[in-house]
């Protein structure tokens, strides 16, 4: 298949598409296609004034998703490559990060801005991003915060001033349109550069493949600064005429809510990660029809390991289609597909490769036969152009005829499904987040007393893998591992922090003096196995929060809540009560579940098992 | 999932702009918003008791508690009568959601949230005391009477301008203690802050009943004519959203300002709004100018 130019593939972007059809949902306000438009036309004449012409980096760090959109397709139209950035991360890896991809200008959140001062001096164009809003009080109390003015200083307030860009023009296929970074600390960030080839490659497949159209609602809760957000989001809907629905940030408590805004807005797919799906499996029984209504065609996994029984029994239960993608963002996004129709799916596989080739191999590079294992291997025009001035690391996964080492091991059956068979390449994959071992090591040698670092996944059934920090450190491990996770959440973003920090003396060391790895993970696998010790029930409730949100146990109490501890986030609550369901052998149901907000509630429900 | 997805409880104290902001909510084509049901306030009176010199508890649940139902068997009856009765009046107008409002349910809030609970959602109307006192004041002219849950206060405080504020810090920390036990389930809106931007307020408010909303119908959501409820007589003269009843108790006389500052400036302060000046004492020497002024104008007018 020929891969046709991105400019002729963005059609909601052109002057046909209706100026009143919805672009974006949110649980506040809906954005038509004209809106978008002139928010865009608008942030071309804004990149004018700035200076950026085409092949000069913007980095876009938002919360914002209409700011995010507006620029993302300014940058398309204008030619100017996209540098889209974790709007959570630390003001370390923003830092870095901006060095490393030597922008021209940076549009951020205010508070991205403030926090990583640095930004502030860099030689960049810096623009801020407030956003305005409504917001609670601690006794639900809304208030008005001022919206931005029409000036210099904001964005989008500035717009009103700019001039429109509306002209078209044709930028050469194989120039980059996007940069995403992988990893991305003071360690090694690795900058992911698609071409714009690449992206019209992915739009084209999910298009023919999926069926997206003008007609369609696709609900997508994902973060922007993942390529499963950004161009399964804004990109797709630009490309389509389609609507990009975005449902609100998905907790095992707001699932339900979120479900609800995905019927109420009738989308016509619902994309998400596995660990979303095992969640699913929680909410009680009052939203087993969530996607019992016409029109709704399929939920879209990607970004991690679909358990085959969980995969089944969310079929069963939601009467829906599971579609599973495989992909990274080196291919964008997805290159595998298990789905959509009968045909093309069987569980437990990750499916066929569609628009590009795949192919295992053994580690002389050799092809391997239907059933061997070996490394997965895929080619295409979805495939990236390499790491961004970095032709060491793009060496090591791209080979010369185009092959791209994927790092997982795969193999085939005689019917062409691909099955995922492990991991070559060191990365966690927690969430469907991507966290590399080595950013973790870097920002732990920070903390106090630490002398020497290894980190691990270790398998669990909901979150895919937690990530396990283990040190070498002198002094009370207690204080140890809360001045190491406490410097892991001023250092790392949010979803890169440890799950846990195992302190040792020192860590076990192969005959070269390595760190031996399978052994670190057989150490930690029985430091966060097996029940906690505790008088009564609290106690071991109180040890079983310390132990999955990385506090001491005297910091906790039953009064703690999300607010108040630091780890308690929507991926540990889930892990909290997988973890109290095995402790004390109960299944917690989901309106207990759904209620709980203090670790107070939690003690009452396991006392009242 | 049922047919109905979302209940909410709509509160404030009379004269807030519950009214408004009901029509407001009522045009959102998923949202049966109906003029006042009373169906609340009728619950929790249902469910209101007294207590005998010697402690004992003369009400329903304590008496079906003595014939052996329990207390939770008489909620979810009477939760089910009210609920299911709202349910039919959505499902008559197409609607996913239902909001209920009624004048004076602030003042019952106990009751209503002993049946209620975590089975609805809770939107707070606040506004400025003064201006609230001061159309409670028109209200009353233009009704003719006092509704009675206000009697005790119009009884107990000769200045009706004071025995306003006081009913608004009652039914105000009512809403505040509510927000504060129920955080994720309650919003609270500024009158003053829904007039300045409607489609900023509603827009949150939709947030938290789980509707997300193009807000635009807001354009056209007092245009419609329908069965006048209680105390509504003045919102209907109003298409538009307008901003003209913000800031009216300037008018009232600063001694009696700086006598309900007191009272009023803690919320006050809580809720973002400016402190009234004044320490509770009145201004002798204004008070005598104002008398003095009002007798002179009283004078001319004679002479006229």
């Amino acid at each position: 298949m020929t891969t046709p130019p991105l400019d002729s593939l963005l059609r909601g972007l052109s002057s046909e598409q209706s100026a009143k059809a919805a672009f974006l949902v949110t649980p506040t306000r809906t954005v038509t296609y004209g809106e978008l438009h002139d928010g865009i036309a608008r942030t071309r004449g804004l990149f004018r004034r700035l200076g950026l012409n085409p092949g000069d980096r913007l980095a876009i760090a938002t919360q914002d998703d209409l700011s995010l959109a507006q620029l993302y397709g300014a940058c398309l139209l204008s030619g100017v490559v996209a540098v889209v950035l974790d709007p959570h991360a630390s003001a370390a890896e923003i830092t870095v990060l901006v060095t490393k991809g030597r922008v021209g200008a940076i549009i951020a959140d205010a508070a991205v801005v403030e926090r990583a001062s640095a930004v502030q001096h860099t030689e960049a164009n810096v623009v801020a991003i407030a956003t305005p809003g409504p917001a609670k009080s601690g006794f639900g109390l809304l208030r008005r915060i001022p919206k931005p003015e029409a000036n210099d200083t904001n964005y989008p307030g500035l717009l009103r001033n700019e001039e429109p860009v509306d002209d078209r023009v044709e930028f050469a296929p194989e120039s980059p349109a996007l940069i995403l970074f992988t990893s991305g600390t003071t360690s090694q960030p690795k900058g992911v550069v698609l071409t714009r080839r690449n992206l019209a490659a992915q739009m084209a497949t999910l298009g023919h493949h999926f069926g997206f159209n003008a007609t369609s609602r696709v609900a997508n809760p994902l973060p922007t600064h993942h390529t499963d957000g950004l161009n399964q989001g804004p990109l797709l809907a630009m490309t389509y005429g389609s609507v990009w629905i975005r449902p609100g940030e998905v907790s095992m408590q707001s699932l339900g809510d979120v479900l609800d805004r995905v019927q109420q807005d009738r989308a016509t797919h619902f994309v998400t990660v596995p660990t979303v799906i095992s969640m699913m499996l929680r909410l009680p029984e009052a939203w087993d029809d969530a996607f019992s209504y016409d029109g709704f065609e399929f939920v879209a996994s990607s970004a991690g390991y679909l358990d085959e029984e969980i995969w089944r029994r969310v079929e069963d239960r939601f009467d829906t289609m599971v579609v599973n993608a495989y992909g990274l963002t080196e291919t964008v996004m997805d290159a595998i597909y298990c789905g959509p129709t009968e045909a093309t799916r069987r569980h437990g596989t990750i499916g066929k490769p569609i628009d590009c080739e795949a192919k295992v191999v053994d580690d002389e590079g050799n092809d391997l036969d239907v059933g061997s294992v070996g490394e997965l291997l895929i080619r295409g025009d979805n495939v990236m152009s390499g790491y961004f001035e970095d032709a060491e690391a793009t060496a090591a996964v791209l080979t010369d005829d185009g092959w791209l080492h994927t790092g997982d091991l795969a193999r085939f059956d005689e019917d062409g499904f691909c099955t995922i068979a492990g991991r070559k390449k060191n990365v966690i994959i927690r969430g469907g987040v991507s966290v590399y071992p080595e950013d973790v090591n870097s920002a732990l040698l920070g903390a106090p007393s630490v002398t020497a670092v290894a980190t691990v996944g270790i398998p669990d059934p909901a979150l895919g893998e937690r990530v396990v920090a283990c040190v070498a450190a002198e002094g009370d491990p207690d204080t140890v591992m809360a001045a190491a996770l406490e410097h892991c959440r001023r250092e790392l973003a949010a979803e890169k922090v440890p799950n846990q920090v195992v302190v040792l003396d020192a860590l076990p060391l192969g005959p070269s003096g390595k760190v031996e790895l399978a052994k670190v993970t057989q150490i930690v696998s029985e430091a966060v196995a097996g029940p906690v010790e505790g008088e009564t029930i609290a106690d071991q409730v109180l040890n079983v929060a310390a132990r999955v949100f990385g506090e001491s146990a005297d910091q906790l109490s039953p009064a703690s809540t999300p607010d108040s501890t630091a780890g308690w986030d929507s991926l540990s609550f889930l892990e909290l009560i997988m973890s109290l369901e095995r402790q004390f052998d109960m299944v917690i149901p989901p309106r207990d579940v759904m209620t709980m907000a203090s670790l107070g509630d939690a003690v009452l429900v396991v006392e009242n098992r | 999932m049922s047919q109905i997805q979302g209940r909410t409880i709509l509160l404030g104290h009379p004269r807030s702009g519950t009214t408004l902001l009901r029509r407001l909510l009522g045009g959102h084509d998923q949202i049966a918003c109906p003029p006042e049901t009373h169906l609340f306030g009728a619950c929790a009176r249902f469910l209101s008791s007294e207590r005998t010199a010697d402690g004992v508890d003369m009400g329903v649940l304590a008496g079906m508690h003595f014939a052996g139902i329990d207390d939770q068997i008489v909620l979810d009856r009477l939760r089910g009568l009210a609920f299911g009765l709202m349910d039919q009046v959505a499902v008559a107008q197409g609607a996913s959601h239902w909001i209920e409002k009624t004048a004076f349910d602030i003042f019952q809030l106990d009751g209503i949230e002993q049946l209620c609970g975590d089975h609805v959602r809770w939107i707070g109307i606040v506004r400025h005391p003064l201006d609230v006192a001061v159309s409670c004041i028109d209200f009353c002219d233009a009704a003719g009477m006092y509704p009675s849950v206000l009697h005790r206060y119009i009884a107990e405080y000769p200045h009706p301008i004071e025995a306003f504020v006081r009913s608004w810090v009652d039914a105000t920390e009512a809403l505040i203690d509510l927000g504060t036990r129920r955080t994720d389930a309650v919003a609270i809106a500024r009158y003053e802050d829904l007039v300045e931007d409607p489609h900023d307020t509603v827009g949150a408010l939709l947030e938290l009943i789980g509707l997300s909303s193009d807000t635009t119908f807001l354009d056209s959501a007092l245009e419609g004519m329908e069965q006048l409820g209680f105390s509504d007589h003045k919102s209907y003269q109003h298409t538009k959203v307008h901003g003209a009843s913000v800031a009216r108790w300037h008018s009232v006389p600063s001694a009696m300002v700086a006598r309900v500052a007191p009272l009023a400036n803690p919320l006050l302060e809580m809720l973002g709004y400016d402190l009234l000046p004044g320490d509770g004492s009145p201004d002798v020497h204004e008070s005598r100018t104002r008398y003095e002024r009002s007798l002179a104008i009283h004078a001319a007018k004679q002479s006229d």
